[in-house]
C-alpha cells in the first residue's frame, strides 16, 4: 500500500437539506466508513496489493486444486507440456530446433488475422489463422532453399523475423480498432495461462490427443523418416506425407500452446524438455516419454510457482522450471552428467593410487626375496619416495579398502590385497613383455607405458596376452611374473604357469 | 539452463531490435511529417485546431473551446491509452495541430517521448492535469507516481478545465476571456453532475459499495464517492494478472458478498470473466474506463461520446449492478 | 509389396534384375550422369568403379528414385522401379545418417523389416528373429543393444549391411560399403556378399579401390559421367579401358558438362 494518509471523510450535508436527512446520511456514512475500515482499507487497490499471501498457504491451496482457475491452468499446462515435449523430441534429434523457433514466431500474423475475422477472441479462427501463417512460413522457407544458394538456417531466420514483424505491425493496427484491446491479442506475445477458458482447454485437449495418437500409431514410420529418409523412400514409405504430418502436428502444438506461454516462449517449451530427455536416455522411445513427462512437470511447476505469490506470470516460470530440469540433468544424469563423471574419475584415481601402493609393497617384499608377510612403513615410504606422513596416508586408504592391515610400524597385506598386488605386477610385466616381444619396442622404453596400462587391463585381455606370448614367467628385465591367484602369501614360489584354463585374474574384493 | 537463457536472451534481443527498427521508422515518418506540415495557421477567423489524445480530453477541449476550436481525438472508443503507440499518421496530425492536449500523469504511457519531441520542436503541448495540486492526487506505486485516472472524480476533472482554458488562451489570446468564462460555466454544470453521482451512489447499501473491475482505473471514483475499488490488474494494463491474483480476487468477492463485477470497454475481459464464473457472481455490464463511448449512441438524452454521457452511463450501470 | 520372383523356372523370358535406358541426371544445371544404358544379368556381384565425381553414388540413387532423372527410365525385374521398390535392398553411405541418433543396433536392423511389416503395424516376433539372424551373419549380435554412436566405422558398416539383409531383397545397391573399414571386416563383408550372390541375388556395389575390385567382383561397371564399359571383370579390367575411365579431368565430356553449367548460370 502506498502509505498515504488520505482518509475518506464523510462530506457534510449541503445546507439545503434538513438536519434529519443530514444526520441519517452522516450515520450511514460513518457506518459505511467503519465497515470499510474494518476491511483494512478505504481506497482502491489492485488485488495483489490488497491481500498478503504466504507461500506456504498458497502451496497447500494449489495442491488441493480447489480453485477452478488453478485446475484449468494445471490441465492446460500439462497438456501443452506433453504435446510440445513429444514433438520437441523430433526437433532435437533431427537438429531442427530453429524450425520450432521460426514456426512459433511466424504464426503471429496468422493469430492477428484470426482476431480480425471476428474482432474478438475466437479460438477456431485463431487456430486456422495461425496454421495458415505457419504453412505460409514453411512454404517460403522451402522456396528460398530450393531456388537460391541460401541454407536453411538463413531462410528460417529471415522468415522468423519478417513474419514476427508483420505480426507486430498488425497488432499495432489493432489498437486503433474499437474492440481491438478487448480482444486480448497482447496476451499472445507472452501468454496468460491464468485466463485459460474451457474453449482453449478443449482445443489443447484435442491437439494433444491427436499428437499422442498419431505418434503411437505411426511411431516406427516417424522414427525411420527422422533417422534415414533415404532408406525410408527405398522401402516405399510415403516419406513426404509423413514429414508433412509431422510439420502439421508441430504447427498444431505450437498454436495450442500460444495461449499459455505466448509466441516468444513456445520454442523453449519445445526444445528444453526434449534436450533434457536426450541427456537421460539413449533410446528414442524412452526419450519421447521422458520429454513428455518433463514437459508436463515443467508446465505444472510453472503454474505452481506462479501461484505462490501475486503478480507472477505463469509462462516464464514454466520455461524457468524446464531450464532447471535441464540444469539438473546436465549435472546429475547418470550417463552424461557432470557429477557422475566426476565421481567416476575420482573413484578411478583412488583405485589407481591404491594399486600403486600395493605394487610398491609387493616390490619391497620381492626385493627382500619374500622374507615374510610384513613390510615396515619406512621401507614403503622409501620405495615410493614419499615421506612417512604420506606413506601412512596411503596405507590408511589400503586399510579402508580392506587390502592391508597396519599394526604398529608394519603393514601386512590381506589375502585380497595380496591378490590385487600380484595382479597389478603381473599386468605390468606381461605388458612389458608383450611390448618388447610383439611390438618390438626397446626394453627401456616400456616401463612408463606399462605404468599406465597396468591399471586398465581387463581379464579377457590378460588371457589373450598369456595365450599369445610363448613364455610368461620372466619379464624383459628378468624379473619373475607372478601368477594369480595366490591366496596364501609368503612361501609361494611366484612364476608358476597357470594350470588348465583357470587364470583367475584377481578381481575386485 | 543455457538453452533457456539463450532463448530468453535471443527473444529479448529480437524484441529490442524490432523496437529500435520501429523507432527508426517512426523517426523517419516524423521527419517526413515535419517537412509536410510546415504551415501552422494562426490567423483570426480560423478555428484553432486541437489534437487531443483520449476522448475525455477531447471532450474538455470541445466544451471549453466552444465554436472556436476543431478538436480531433487520436484514440477513439475502446482504445487502451496505456498501450497505445503513435503511428505515422498520428504524428502528421500532431504536427499540424495548433495545440496538443494530453491527459498527463503517464496515462499515455508510450507517447511520452513523442510529446517531448513535439515540445522541443516548438509545438504547443499541454497536459490537462498539470494545474491540479499534487496532494489531491492518489499515489500509485513508488517514486512519486500518481494514478492518472483523474476524470472519474468529476470535481477534479472539472478543475482541469482551467488548464485547458489557459492553454487555448496561449494559442488564441484574443479569445482568452471567452475560454475562461466557458471554463467556469463548465465547472458549474459539472458540479451538478457531481451531486447527481453522489445521490446515485448513496442508493447503494453501504455493505455493497464495492466496485470490482479489470484494472485499477476507478481509484478517484472510489475516493470521491465512497466506494471500495478492487481490481485484477494494476494502474496500467501492461502487467499480466497472475494465477494467484485471480484466486485472491475470487476469495475476496465471495467473502465480501459482492453482487456483481464489471468488465471494461477497452481491456480484455478474459481474466474477469473467469473470476465471475468461479465466484458465481453476475457481470454487471461494461464500464467505460479509459475511453468514451461511440459518439452518436445515446444513454437517455446524453451522448455517449461526451464525458457527461460516459459518467452517467457508468454510474447508472454501477448502481443497477450493486443495488 | 513383393513382386514376381526373379529367375522363375517356368522357362519364359525372365526380366533382368536391372535395366537402365538412357538415364541422364543433372544437379543444378550440371549433368552428372549422361545417357547411361545397361542391362544387368541376374546373380552377379557387380562393382561400380570410377574416379571421384564420376556419378557412382548418383547412379544408384537415381536407380532407386532418390534423385530425379532428367531423362531415361529404370526398370527392376521388368517393372518400373517405383513399383518394385519393395524388392530392392539398400546400403547407404555411412555419412548419410546422424550416428548420434538415440537408437540401438537392433532398432536399426529392424528398420529393414518395415517394408514387410506394413504401415502402422508393429514388427512381429518373426521379424525380430530375422533381424537377430542378420546381425549374427555380420557378427554383430553381441552389440544388439548398443547405441549406434558407440560403434567403430567397420561396425557401423556391418549394421547397415545387416539392415539390408533383413530386407530379404533380390537386388541390392550398396554405396561404398568398404569405406573406412578395416581389412578383417572387409574380408568378412565380401564373403557375405559372395554368399548372397551364390543364392541368386544381384548386387551393385560402389567401390573406390581399384586393385581389390578385380578380385572381388564378377562384373564391373566403369563409370565416368557415362558408361565406359560394363561386363565381366576379366574383359573389362584392361589398361586402356581403365585409362579411359580414370584418365585426366579434361575429357571432352567433362568440358562440355562445364560449358553447359556455365551457360545455365
Amino acid at each position: 500500500m502506498d502509505g498515504s494518509s488520505t482518509q475518506w471523510i464523510p462530506r457534510p450535508p449541503s445546507t439545503r437539506v434538513d438536519a434529519f436527512r443530514g444526520a441519517r446520511r452522516i450515520l450511514r456514512g460513518v457506518a459505511g466508513w467503519l465497515w470499510l475500515a474494518s476491511a483494512a482499507l478505504a481506497q482502491a487497490a489492485k488485488i495483489g496489493d490488497l491481500t498478503e499471501v504466504r507461500w506456504t498457504e498458497q502451496a497447500l491451496r494449489f495442491a488441493s486444486l480447489s480453485d477452478p482457475a488453478v485446475r484449468h491452468a494445471c490441465l492446460g499446462t500439462v497438456l501443452l507440456g506433453v504435446s510440445c515435449g513429444l514433438l520437441g523430441g523430433f526437433l532435437v534429434v533431427r537438429r531442427m530446433a530453429l524450425l520450432g523457433d521460426a514456426l512459433s514466431h511466424a504464426v503471429l500474423p496468422g493469430v492477428a488475422l484470426g482476431f480480425l475475422w471476428n474482432l474478438e477472441k475466437d479460438p477456431l479462427a485463431i487456430f486456422v489463422g495461425a496454421l495458415v501463417a505457419g504453412f505460409a512460413g514453411s512454404a517460403v522457407v522451402s522456396l528460398i532453399t530450393r531456388t537460391t544458394r541460401l541454407k536453411e538456417d538463413t531462410a528460417l531466420g529471415m522468415v522468423l523475423a519478417t513474419f514476427f514483424g508483420a505480426g507486430l505491425c498488425l497488432m499495432s493496427m489493432f489498437q486503433r480498432l474499437p474492440t481491438g484491446n478487448k480482444s486480448g491479442i497482447e496476451s499472445f506475445l507472452f501468454g496468460q495461462a491464468a485466463a485459460l477458458g474451457p474453449g482453449d482447454l478443449q482445443l489443447m485437449g484435442v491437439v494433444t490427443a491427436l499428437v499422442v495418437g498419431m505418434l503411437a500409431v505411426g511411431y516406427k514410420e516417424f522414427l525411420l523418416v527422422s533417422f534415414d529418409p533415404g532408406f525410408a523412400r527405398v522401402l516405399a514409405l510415403p516419406t513426404r506425407w509423413l514429414e508433412r504430418v509431422l510439420l502439421l502436428l508441430l504447427a498444431f502444438a505450437v498454436v495450442a500452446a500460444l495461449q499459455a506461454v505466448g509466441v516468444v516462449l513456445v520454442s523453449a517449451m519445445l526444445i528444453i524438455p526434449a534436450a533434457t530427455a536426450s541427456l537421460l536416455t539413449d533410446r528414442f522411445h524412452r526419450m519421447l516419454l521422458w520429454s513428455a513427462a518433463i514437459g508436463a512437470v515443467s508446465g505444472l511447476s510453472g503454474a505452481f510457482l506462479s501461484f505462490l505469490g501475486t503478480r507472477l506470470p505463469t509462462g516464464p516460470f514454466m520455461v524457468l522450471s524446464a531450464g532447471l530440469f535441464f540444469g539438473a540433468a546436465l549435472v546429475f544424469s547418470p550417463r552424461h552428467g557432470v557429477w557422475p563423471r566426476w565421481n567416476r574419475q575420482r573413484s578411478q584415481r583412488l583405485r589407481v593410487a591404491q594399486e600403486n601402493t600395493l605394487k610398491a609393497i609387493y616390490q619391497v617384499l620381492e626385493s627382500g626375496g619374500f622374507p615374510g608377510e610384513t613390510v615396515p612403513v619406512g621401507a614403503l615410504a622409501a620405495r615410493r619416495r614419499i615421506d612417512r606422513e604420506a606413506a601412512l596416508g596411503e596405507i590408511g586408504a589400503l586399510v579402508r579398502g580392506e587390502f592391508a592391515t597396519l599394526s604398529g610400524d608394519t603393514v601386512a597385506l590381506t589375502p585380497s590385497g595380496w591378490q590385487r598386488a600380484c595382479a597389478i605386477v603381473r599386468n605390468h610385466r606381461l605388458w612389458e613383455l608383450y611390448l618388447t616381444q610383439d611390438a618390438c619396442i626397446a626394453p627401456d622404453h616400456v616401463h612408463d607405458d606399462a605404468e599406465k596400462i597396468e591399471h586398465v587391463l581387463g581379464e579377457a585381455t590378460v588371457r589373450e596376452l598369456e595365450r599369445r606370448l610363448p613364455r610368461t614367467d620372466v619379464d624383459p628385465h628378468g624379473r619373475p611374473i607372478p601368477s594369480v591367484p595366490a591366496p596364501a602369501p609368503g612361501g609361494r614360489a611366484p612364476g608358476d604357469r597357470p594350470q588348465g584354463g583357470v587364470i583367475g585374474y584377481g578381481g575386485r574384493p | 539452463m543455457l538453452g533457456c537463457f539463450l532463448s530468453a536472451a535471443s527473444a529479448w534481443l529480437r524484441l529490442r531490435l524490432l523496437v529500435s527498427v520501429d523507432v527508426v521508422l517512426r523517426l523517419l515518418g516524423f521527419l517526413m511529417a515535419a517537412t509536410l506540415a510546415a504551415r501552422g495557421g494562426d490567423g483570426a477567423g480560423t478555428l484553432v485546431s486541437v489534437c487531443a489524445t483520449v476522448g475525455m480530453v477531447a471532450d474538455l477541449a470541445r466544451e471549453v473551446g466552444g465554436p472556436q476550436v476543431a478538436v480531433h481525438a487520436l484514440m477513439g472508443p475502446g482504445v487502451d491509452p496505456h498501450l497505445y503507440r503513435a503511428t505515422a499518421s498520428d504524428l502528421v496530425r500532431l504536427q499540424r495541430a495548433d495545440l496538443i492536449l494530453y491527459s498527463g500523469l503517464h496515462l499515455e504511457g508510450r507517447m511520452q517521448e513523442t510529446f517531448e519531441r513535439l515540445r522541443r520542436s516548438g509545438r504547443r503541448v499541454a497536459a490537462v492535469t498539470d494545474g491540479l495540486a499534487r496532494d489531491r492526487l492518489i499515489n500509485a506505486g513508488g517514486e512519486g507516481q500518481k494514478d492518472p485516472h483523474v476524470w472519474f472524480d468529476v470535481r477534479l476533472w472539472a478543475d482541469c478545465a482551467d488548464a485547458v482554458a489557459e492553454a487555448l488562451a496561449g494559442v488564441r489570446p484574443a479569445s482568452a476571456e471567452a475560454f475562461r468564462s466557458r471554463a467556469s460555466e463548465l465547472k458549474r454544470r459539472w458540479d451538478g453532475l457531481d451531486r447527481w453521482v453522489r445521490g446515485r451512489v448513496e442508493e447503494i447499501p453501504p455493505t455493497r459499495r464495492i466496485l470490482v473491475t479489470s484494472h485499477d482505473a476507478f481509484g478517484y471514483f472510489g475516493r470521491a464517492y465512497g466506494m471500495q475499488v478492487v481490481a485484477l490488474q494494476g494502474i496500467s494494463t501492461v502487467t499480466e494478472a497472475g494465477l494467484a491474483d485471480m484466486a485472491q480476487l475470487t476469495d475476496f468477492i465471495r467473502s465480501k458478498g459482492v453482487p456483481a463485477v464489471f468488465l471494461e470497454s477497452s481491456v480484455s475481459p478474459a481474466g474477469l470473466q473467469r473470476i465471475a464464473k468461479d465466484a458465481g457472481v453476475r457481470r454487471g455490464g461494461e464500464l467505460f474506463s479509459d475511453a468514451l463511448g461511440t459518439p452518436g449512441q445515446k444513454h437517455g438524452p446524453f451522448d455517449l461520446g461526451t464525458y457527461e454521457g460516459m459518467i452517467r452511463r457508468n454510474v447508472d450501470r454501477i448502481v443497477e449492478g450493486l443495488k | 509389396m513383393s513382386g514376381p520372383e526373379a529367375g522363375s523356372t517356368s522357362g519364359g523370358p525372365v526380366a533382368p534384375p536391372l535395366e537402365i535406358h538412357d538415364l541422364t541426371v543433372a544437379y543444378r544445371d550440371k549433368p552428372v550422369l549422361w545417357g547411361v544404358d545397361l542391362e544387368a544379368p541376374a546373380g552377379k556381384l557387380i562393382g561400380i568403379v570410377g574416379p571421384n565425381g564420376a556419378g557412382k553414388s548418383t547412379l544408384i540413387k537415381a536407380c532407386m528414385g532418390l534423385l530425379p532423372c532428367a531423362s531415361g527410365w529404370v526398370k527392376a525385374f521388368g517393372h518400373p522401379v517405383s513399383e518394385s521398390l519393395g524388392r530392392i535392398g539398400y546400403v547407404p553411405q555411412r555419412e548419410s545418417v546422424d550416428w548420434d541418433f538415440p537408437v540401438s543396433v537392433m532398432d536399426v536392423v529392424l528398420m529393414g523389416r518395415y517394408g514387410r511389416v506394413g504401415l502402422f503395424r508393429r514388427p512381429s516376433a518373426e521379424d525380430r528373429r530375422i533381424a537377430r539372424d542378420c546381425l549374427d551373419q555380420v557378427q554383430m549380435l553381441p552389440f544388439a543393444d548398443r547405441q549406434i554412436s558407440n560403434l567403430s566405422g567397420g561396425q557401423q558398416q556391418r549394421v547397415f549391411l545387416a539392415r539390408a539383409l533383413a530386407q530379404e531383397s533380390d537386388l541390392y545397391f550398396m554405396d561404398e560399403p568398404f569405406a573406412g573399414v578395416d581389412a578383417a571386416t572387409e574380408a568378412s563383408i565380401i564373403a557375405l556378399l559372395q554368399g548372397l550372390r551364390d543364392r541368386g541375388k544381384t548386387l551393385f556395389v560402389v567401390h573406390h579401390d581399384l586393385p581389390t575390385a578385380r578380385d572381388y567382383f564378377d562384373w564391373l561397371l566403369l563409370l565416368n559421367l557415362r558408361v565406359v564399359a560394363f561386363g565381366p571383370t576379366a574383359e573389362v579390367f584392361t589398361p586402356d579401358l581403365l585409362q579411359k575411365t580414370y584418365g585426366g579431368r579434361l575429357t571432352l565430356l567433362s568440358e562440355v558438362a562445364e560449358a553447359v553449367r556455365a551457360k545455365a548460370r
